[in-house]
C-alpha cells in the first residue's frame, strides 16, 4: 500500500471513527434543573390548599381593569429577558465546532508524511483507478510536501520508506513513464509552492483535476496495470470492474466524447426540427387531444435510427387516438431526421437516446 | 493484512460506484417536448387503380379520381400530382417501391384495382405508410353494381380516411336539402337529395308548394319536412326509396313545423303554434299520440335530441332573447345553456355527443359555432351576412349550412365547414340549396 492509500485510509477510518463513536462521547447531557423540596405536614398542606382557592373565587370581578396594565408591563419584561437568552446560545456555539477540529488534525496528517517521489507515482496509478476519491488526499501533500521533502529524503525516515517501495512497485511502471512524470509532477509542485497562499491551489485541482484525468489515465492504465499485476489496489479494481469492464470501454471511451450537455440553443433548435414537420393536421380531434411520449435512438450523425422509435406511454386519450398521435410524431422524427438534425457530435452520449412528449397543446 | 483488506474493500467500493454513476448516466436519455407543430395536408398519391379486367380502365380511374376528391375535400390531404411520380403502378400486387415514393414526400399510398364482370365490379385496395414502409390495415375488396361504382370510391375513400385520421367515416352519405329555384321574391322551393358531395341529385317533391326543414331519419329511409300544401305549415314525411308521403296527425288550424326524428326512429319532436303560443310536442310516428313537453307562453322550438335520446336541446325567447335550453326527453324544467352575447338558434346535437351546433347572431351578422353540452367552448367557426342551419355529418367532424348573399339577387347555397374552423367550402349543387340534413352513413 502506498502513501497516499495509507493517507486516504487513515482520514476515511478516523473520519468513520469519529462519526460513530465521536458523536455520542461529546453529547452534552440534557439540561435539567434542581428545586429545594421541604416536607410539608398534612396540616400544612390543607391550610395552603385553602388559601389557593380563596383567590380563584374572588378574582373574578376585579380581573379585567388589571390585565390591561399587566400586558403593557410583561412585554417589557419579556425582551429582558430574551437578550439573556441569546447569552446562552452564545455559550453553546463553540461546543458545536467540532469541524473545524477535523481540518486542523488532517494538516498534522500529512507534516508525519514525508517523501514526495512517493506520492507523486501514486498519483498516477490512484487517480487512473480511482479518479472518483482517491486524488484529494494526492494533491493536498504534494503541496506541503514539494518544498520540504527535497531535502527530507536525505535525512531517511527508514521504516516509512521501506514499507512504501515495496508496495510502490508502480516504480517499474514510473520507470517506463518517467518521461511523463519528471516533467509534470515537479514542476507543478514547485510552481504550487512559490507562492506562499495555498488557498488557491487548494481550492482549483482538488476537484476540477480529477475529471480531466479520468479518461486519459484510464487508458493508460488499461494497457498498464494488466500487465503490471503487483498492485493490490490494481488488483482490486480489476476484480471489481471485471464485470462491467468491457461495457465500461465501450460506452465512454471507444463511443466517443462524453462533452457537456446540450446547450439550450442545441435542444431548442433539436425540438424546432422536429416540431416544423409534426403534422397534426390530418389527426382526429380526440388524438390531437392525445400527449404521447416517444423514444428514438440516434446514430452519430443525427439521423433516427427508425426501428427504434417505439410509443412510451401517452396520456388523456384512448389506445386508437394515441396510435393516430404516435403514426404522426413517427412520421415526423423520420421524415425531419431524414437529413441528420444538427446536434453537435461531441455530445453524442447526450443524445444519443432522445425521449421526446409531443403535446401539441398550441395546436388545440 | 487489515490494512490490505480495507484497501481491497474502499477500492472495490469506489470502482463499483463510478461504475455505477456512468452506465446511469450513459443510460440516461435527452428529454425534450414539442408543443408546436404545423397544420397542412397531408400529401397522399393515388395512382389509378389497376384496371385487372378488359373494359375496366375508365371505371377505375373513374373511381380513384372520386377516391381522390374525397380526400382532398377534407381539407386534410393533399393529392401529389401524377406528373411527379417516379414509380408507376401496373400491378396491384407487385412490391411497392417505398424508396420512388419518399423521394416525392408521398407519406401515405393507396393502390387498388378494379374487375368488371358484366354489371358486377370488384374494387380492392391497400393502404401504405410510405415512410415507415409498411401497409396500414389490411387490404379490402368490395363487391357491386356498375351503377353504384361511385358509392364504392366513397367507401374506399371512407376507409383511408378512417385508417390516415382515426376519425369516423362520412364520405358513403347523402344530403337532403331544399332546391331553390327563381328570383327572391317567387322563389320556388322542392326537396332534393344528393351524395355529400353533390353528385347523384335527384329531386323528392315538386315545387307547388313551399317545404322547410327536411329532416333525416335515424336510419336514413325517411325524410320528415313541413310543407305549406295545406294553406297551413304541417309535418310530413317521406319513404326516400319509393318518394311517397303522408301527413303526420295534427289538429287543425295549428301549424307544426322544425320536426326531428328521435334516435330511435319511432318519435318525432316538433313544434306546434296553437293559439299563439309556441310549445314542443312529442309524437308517436304510428300512432300519432301527442306528447306536449314545454308549456310556456314563450316560443319553444327547433328541438334536437341527445344521440342517446334521454335529452332535447331547443330554442327558446322566455328570458327575453333567443337563446339554447336543454331538458329532459320526456319533458319539464329546462336549464340554459347559452351565456354568451346576441341570440342563439337552430341547435343540433353532434352524433358524438359531445358539441352542440348552433346559429348565432350578434352584432348584425351571422355565425355557425359549436359549444359542449353544458354551454362552454363556445366556438363561432363561420361568419356572414346570413347563415343558418348546421347538420353533422355522420362521423361529427363537419358541419354543413346554408349561406346567403346579401342584396335582392342574393342566393343561397351550402357550405361545409370543419369543426376546428379550417377547411370552409362551397357544396355542389345544381341551383341554390338551403337547409340541408346530412344522413346517417350508408348501409
Amino acid at each position: 500500500m502506498n502513501t497516499g492509500q495509507r493517507i486516504s485510509l487513515i482520514g476515511h477510518v478516523g473520519l468513520i471513527g469519529w462519526l460513530l463513536f465521536g458523536g455520542s462521547w461529546n453529547s452534552d447531557p440534557l439540561p435539567f434543573e434542581v428545586a429545594d423540596v421541604s416536607v410539608v405536614s398534612e396540616a400544612e398542606y390543607q391550610a395552603a390548599v385553602a388559601a389557593a382557592r380563596a383567590p380563584q373565587a374572588v378574582s373574578d370581578v376585579e380581573a379585567p381593569q388589571p390585565p390591561a396594565e399587566e400586558e403593557t408591563v410583561q412585554p417589557q419584561a419579556a425582551p429582558e429577558t430574551q437578550p439573556e437568552v441569546q447569552d446562552a446560545p452564545e455559550v453553546a456555539s463553540p461546543e458545536a465546532d467540532p469541524t473545524p477540529v477535523v481540518d486542523t488534525s488532517e494538516p498534522e496528517v500529512a507534516q508525519v508524511e514525508d517523501v514526495p517521489p512517493e506520492l507523486v507515482q501514486p498519483q498516477e496509478e490512484v487517480a487512473v483507478l480511482v479518479p472518483g476519491a482517491s486524488p484529494r488526499p494526492q494533491l493536498r501533500p504534494s503541496e506541503r510536501v514539494a518544498p520540504e521533502p527535497v531535502a527530507q529524503p536525505e535525512q531517511t525516515d527508514v521504516q516509512p520508506a521501506e514499507e512504501a517501495t515495496p508496495e510502490v512497485v508502480p516504480d517499474r511502471a514510473a520507470e517506463v513513464v518517467q518521461p511523463e512524470t519528471e516533467a509534470a509532477a515537479p514542476e507543478e509542485a514547485t510552481t504550487e509552492i512559490n507562492p506562499e497562499a495555498a488557498d488557491d491551489v487548494t481550492l482549483a485541482p482538488a476537484q476540477s483535476m480529477r475529471p480531466r484525468g479520468r479518461p486519459q489515465r484510464q487508458a493508460e492504465t488499461a494497457t498498464a496495470p494488466a500487465s503490471d499485476t503487483s498492485s493490490a489496489v490494481n488488483d482490486a479494481l480489476a476484480e471489481a470492474m471485471s464485470g462491467s469492464a468491457d461495457t465500461a470501454e465501450e460506452t465512454p471511451a471507444p463511443s466517443g466524447p462524453t462533452g457537456p450537455p446540450l446547450t439550450s440553443g442545441e435542444r431548442e433548435g433539436l425540438k424546432l426540427a422536429i416540431s416544423r414537420c409534426y403534422n397534426v393536421g390530418a389527426l382526429s380531434s380526440e388524438a390531437l387531444g392525445v400527449n404521447i411520449y416517444v423514444s428514438v435512438e440516434m446514430t452519430r450523425d443525427g439521423k433516427p435510427v427508425i426501428n427504434s422509435i417505439k410509443l412510451l406511454r401517452s396520456e388523456n386519450g384512448s389506445e386508437a387516438a394515441a396510435k393516430q398521435a404516435y403514426e404522426a410524431a413517427r412520421r415526423a422524427i423520420i421524415i425531419c431526421g431524414n437529413d441528420g438534425f444538427q446536434l453537435p457530435a461531441e455530445k453524442y452520449d447526450q443524445w444519443k437516446t432522445v425521449e421526446i412528449k409531443f403535446n401539441p397543446e398550441s395546436m388545440r | 493484512m487489515i490494512v490490505r483488506f480495507w484497501g481491497y474493500g474502499l477500492a472495490a467500493f469506489m470502482a463499483a460506484c463510478l461504475v455505477a454513476a456512468s452506465s446511469a448516466r450513459a443510460q440516461e436519455p435527452l428529454r425534450i417536448e414539442i408543443t408546436d407543430a404545423v397544420i397542412e395536408p397531408l400529401p397522399i398519391a393515388v395512382p389509378d387503380f389497376v384496371a385487372e379486367t378488359s373494359g375496366a380502365g375508365q371505371i377505375a380511374a373513374d373511381i380513384s379520381r372520386v377516391v381522390a376528391e374525397d380526400l382532398k375535400g377534407t381539407g386534410l390531404f393533399r393529392e401529389i400530382d401524377k406528373g411527379a411520380y417516379i414509380s408507376q403502378v401496373s400491378s396491384f400486387g407487385a412490391p411497392v417501391q417505398f424508396a420512388d415514393w419518399k423521394a416525392i414526400n408521398a407519406q401515405a399510398l393507396v393502390l387498388g384495382a378494379v374487375t368488371v364482370e358484366g354489371e358486377q365490379i370488384t374494387v380492392k385496395f391497400r393502404l401504405y405508410d410510405v415512410f415507415a414502409g409498411q401497409e396500414m390495415g389490411a387490404g379490402l375488396q368490395l363487391a357491386g353494381t356498375r351503377a353504384g361504382w361511385r358509392r364504392m370510391a366513397h367507401k374506399v375513400a371512407d376507409q383511408v380516411y378512417t385508417r390516415l385520421t382515426g376519425e369516423g367515416p362520412y364520405f358513403d352519405s347523402r344530403v337532403v336539402y331544399v332546391a331553390e329555384t327563381g328570383p327572391k321574391d317567387d322563389r320556388k322551393k322542392r326537396l332534393g337529395i344528393m351524395d355529400y358531395d353533390g353528385a347523384n341529385n335527384q329531386y323528392l317533391t315538386d315545387s307547388s308548394s313551399i317545404v322547410l326543414a327536411p329532416r333525416f331519419s335515424p336510419t336514413g329511409d325517411r325524410v320528415l319536412y313541413t310543407s305549406y300544401e295545406s294553406g297551413f305549415p304541417k309535418i310530413y314525411v317521406l319513404d326516400v326509396a319509393s318518394v311517397g308521403r303522408r301527413v303526420l296527425q295534427s289538429r287543425d288550424g295549428t301549424m307544426s313545423f322544425a320536426p326531428r326524428f328521435a334516435p330511435d326512429g319511432q318519435r318525432v319532436v316538433f313544434s306546434l303554434e296553437s293559439g299563439g303560443n309556441t310549445d314542443i310536442y312529442m309524437m308517436d310516428v304510428n300512432s300519432g299520440g301527442e306528447q306536449r313537453l314545454t308549456d310556456a307562453p314563450s316560443i319553444e322550438t327547433a328541438p334536437s335530441f341527445s344521440p342517446d335520446g334521454s335529452q332535447i336541446v331547443f330554442e327558446s325567447d322566455r328570458s327575453g332573447g333567443q337563446q339554447l335550453y336543454i331538458m329532459s326527453a320526456s319533458g319539464g324544467e329546462a336549464r340554459r345553456i347559452s351565456t354568451g352575447t346576441g341570440r342563439y338558434g337552430t341547435p343540433v346535437w353532434s352524433p358524438r355527443g359531445d358539441l352542440i351546433a348552433f346559429t348565432k347572431q350578434s352584432k348584425g351578422r351571422f355565425h355557425i359555432g359549436v359549444m359542449r353540452t353544458d354551454g362552454s367552448g363556445e366556438k363561432l367557426l363561420t361568419a356572414s351576412f346570413l347563415e343558418e342551419g348546421p347538420t353533422w355529418a355522420p362521423n361529427g367532424r363537419v358541419i354543413m349550412f346554408t349561406r346567403e348573399t346579401q342584396g335582392e339577387g342574393g342566393a343561397s347555397s351550402l357550405y361545409s365547414v370543419d369543426i376546428s374552423g379550417r377547411n370552409l367550402q362551397r357544396v355542389k349543387t345544381e341551383g341554390g340549396a338551403s337547409d340541408p340534413s346530412w344522413s346517417p352513413l350508408q348501409k
